[in-house]
């Protein structure tokens, strides 16, 4: 049989609830019963909740309406704290760029720190393509606050003067930075 | 001697480097040594401390890979001062945790074989040809002396974990 990819319709579909077995199971089975095609997905457990966000792809036929009682149906009989689903206006956004660099802040958790990272990688035209934070150590002195963000770094900068940038910034946070080239591991 | 406490990040002595032990620092030896072993051997699964991490700020540390499943060759029990990377080569990707930074584990690359140059708390001089898992330990508590977590040495979002309880 061929493929022949059609003029698809796109949906972002996203819950959370508290993890048990059988959220995926049974979002993923309402998908397929409405013709929907699970493509880019990302599920984790964040802060003790299973949080789900499905980029889905759906037969022009789809009956929206239909889907949306679904789900709600299923997030009840789930116990999902919430569930959303929007269909995209634009279905093929922008190519995104390559991401090209890691880089890793961490330290004593205070708030600000993410917002003031990436406000000078947004100065400089640094887009993050993937981003990640783990709050540890609650209960056993400071927390320490993580986070992780793959970035496309224009050309003209580099990741040595993105380093620079970040530096005062790191001292003035407390918080150490680094800009590491990315792994690209072929096996 | 004693299990020391060990330092948790934020402390500011986990960033820093550590200066070479020299003339005139031979008596702090003995004890050094010991409690390196002792607070290394007073901690489950823990096969490696540098001295910074118990606020000794020095260029030491231990290593002992010799009880752990993922050892192959290996020296046993090594104490080494001033220990330098003389040569590494091969390059390998392993989960590795710490002592200062216990909730997390991350996914790190580093040379596979090394070759260090140290001394033996005795004074004496050390050539050391290390691979696999005692190499990847080595390097991760010389880091140490330079002020570098394993956090530093992350290549990806994906490759931080929090440990397993």
């Amino acid at each position: 049989m061929v493929y022949v990819p059609a003029a698809m319709r796109h949906l972002l579909l996203s819950g959370v609830g508290r993890d048990r077995p059988g959220i995926v199971a049974g979002v993923t089975g309402l998908a397929l019963e409405h013709g929907l095609n699970v493509e880019d997905s990302r599920s984790t457990i964040l802060g003790g909740h299973f949080t789900m966000m499905l980029m889905v792809s759906a037969p022009d036929s789809l009956d929206l309406e239909a889907l949306r009682g679904g789900l709600d149906e299923t997030g009840r009989r789930l116990e999902l704290e919430a569930t959303f689903l929007h269909e995209l206006v634009e279905p093929s956004a922008a190519k995104s760029p390559d991401p090209s660099h890691v880089v890793t802040v961490y330290g004593a958790d205070h708030p600000g720190i993410i917002h003031a990272v990436s406000s000078v990688l947004a100065k400089r035209g640094v887009s993050i393509t993937d981003l990640a934070t783990h709050l540890v150590g609650e209960g056993v002195g400071r927390p320490l606050y993580v986070m992780l963000m793959e970035v496309a770094i224009p050309s003209e900068l580099g990741a040595g003067a993105l380093e620079a940038a970040l530096a005062p910034l790191a001292t003035e946070q407390g918080v150490e930075a680094t800009v590491r080239v990315l792994g690209r591991d072929v096996l | 001697m004693a299990v020391r406490e060990v330092l948790r990040y934020p402390h500011p002595a986990l960033k820093q480097v550590a200066p070479a032990l020299g003339p005139g620092d031979e008596g702090l030896l003995p004890d050094l040594a010991q409690d390196l072993v002792d607070t290394m051997r007073a901690h489950e699964r823990c096969v490696g401390l540098a001295a910074t991490q118990i606020g000794v700020m020095v260029r030491a540390v231990v290593v002992d890979v010799s009880e752990h499943p993922k050892a192959t060759k290996h020296h046993g029990l090594l104490l080494l001062v001033n220990p330098r990377i003389a040569l590494a080569s091969g390059s390998k990707v392993g989960r590795e945790g710490c002592l200062s930074i216990p909730e997390l584990t991350a996914n790190v690359r580093r040379a596979t074989a090394v070759v260090l140059e140290a001394s033996t708390p005795e004074g004496e001089h050390r050539v050391i040809e290390a691979e696999g898992f005692e190499a990847l330990c080595l390097q991760h508590e010389i880091d140490h002396l330079d002020g570098i977590l394993f956090l530093d040495r992350v290549d990806s979002v994906d490759n931080v974990f929090r440990r397993k309880r």
